[in-house]
């Protein structure tokens, strides 16, 4: 009984590691969510200091990415508690979070091959 | 009024992204439109173009998603499932129920098409739930034994 429950859990990680990668703006969405539930507007502006200025995403954008994550399941529908206007926010499910993880492990792991390579052509020069 | 406009063009999306959303999406929108507004002309005008833009392209993508999902779904098995249920009478919240479990596969076999096994298991979760929620729906009706369905 362990060993299947064991195999499935690998299965799981494997399946996990082998996904898509994820596209910029539900990197974003989903990294934001990792701190705290948010509503849109929220969304909008952590997303603007996630990426340093770099990326604004207009509020069409926003609403059809999270349109698609409440349809995947990796966010939820979540009422805030104590907002002055909105009180409709989203949090990540475990679904969600599990998918964050496999794709922050997938940049851990290409940022160091990446690293290794230059220092090795550094070096050679 | 050009909140007014926004929530005008707002209209156009399909009736379910409009119940899911559009309160939010107006909300959202009059806020960053305050913040741009206080940034100066220049700035309100490229927030203004940008938005719009992009509004109109999330509307096209909505449509041409429902009418794919409603293609596919009856190209498989509604055909057979809406012939007889306007024979027979089968209540809304039934029909309903069957059209999602049809949308739930439908899903399921995109992501195995393209290997995502990770949807795909959540697709299949989702269809365990809508079959006991059909099951009881139709012993609620009285309808256990019907082979209206193909389901």
């Amino acid at each position: 009984m362990k060993h299947v429950a064991s195999q499935h859990v690998v299965q799981e990680e494997e399946e996990l590691a082998n996904s898509k990668p994820l596209t910029e703006p539900v990197l974003l969405i989903l990294l934001s969510l990792a701190g705290k539930p948010r509503h849109g507007y929220a969304l909008m502006k952590d997303i603007e200091v996630l990426s340093n200025g770099r990326v604004r995403m207009t509020t069409g954008t926003l609403y059809g990415a999270l349109r698609r994550l409440l349809e995947d399941v990796w966010i939820e529908k979540y009422e805030l508690e104590d907002t002055s206007r909105e009180k409709q926010g989203y949090r990540l499910t475990e679904e969600g979070r599990s998918r964050l993880v496999a794709e922050l492990e997938r940049m851990k792991q290409l940022t160091a091959v990446a690293k290794a390579r230059l220092r090795a052509v550094e070096e050679r020069s | 009024m050009i909140v007014t406009t926004y929530n005008s063009l707002l209209r156009l999306y399909p009736a379910r992204d409009r119940e899911l959303f559009t309160q939010e999406m107006s909300s959202t929108f009059e806020r960053s439109a305050s913040e741009h507004r206080s940034r100066g002309l220049v700035a309100f005008l490229f927030f203004v173009l940008r938005e719009s833009f992009d509004l109109l392209k999330g509307i096209a993508v909505a449509w041409t998603t429902r009418v794919q999902q409603r293609d596919y779904i009856s190209d498989r098995t509604l055909t057979a499932t809406a012939h007889n249920l306007e024979t027979s009478c089968i209540p809304a919240e039934v029909e309903e129920a069957e059209q999602r479990i049809q949308l739930n596969l439908a899903r399921m076999e995109r992501a195995l098409a393209i290997h995502d096994f990770e949807k795909a298991r959540v697709y299949s979760d989702q269809d365990k739930i809508a079959r006991q929620d059909l099951v009881a729906l139709r012993q609620k009706h009285g309808l256990l034994g019907s082979s209206s369905s193909p389901i």
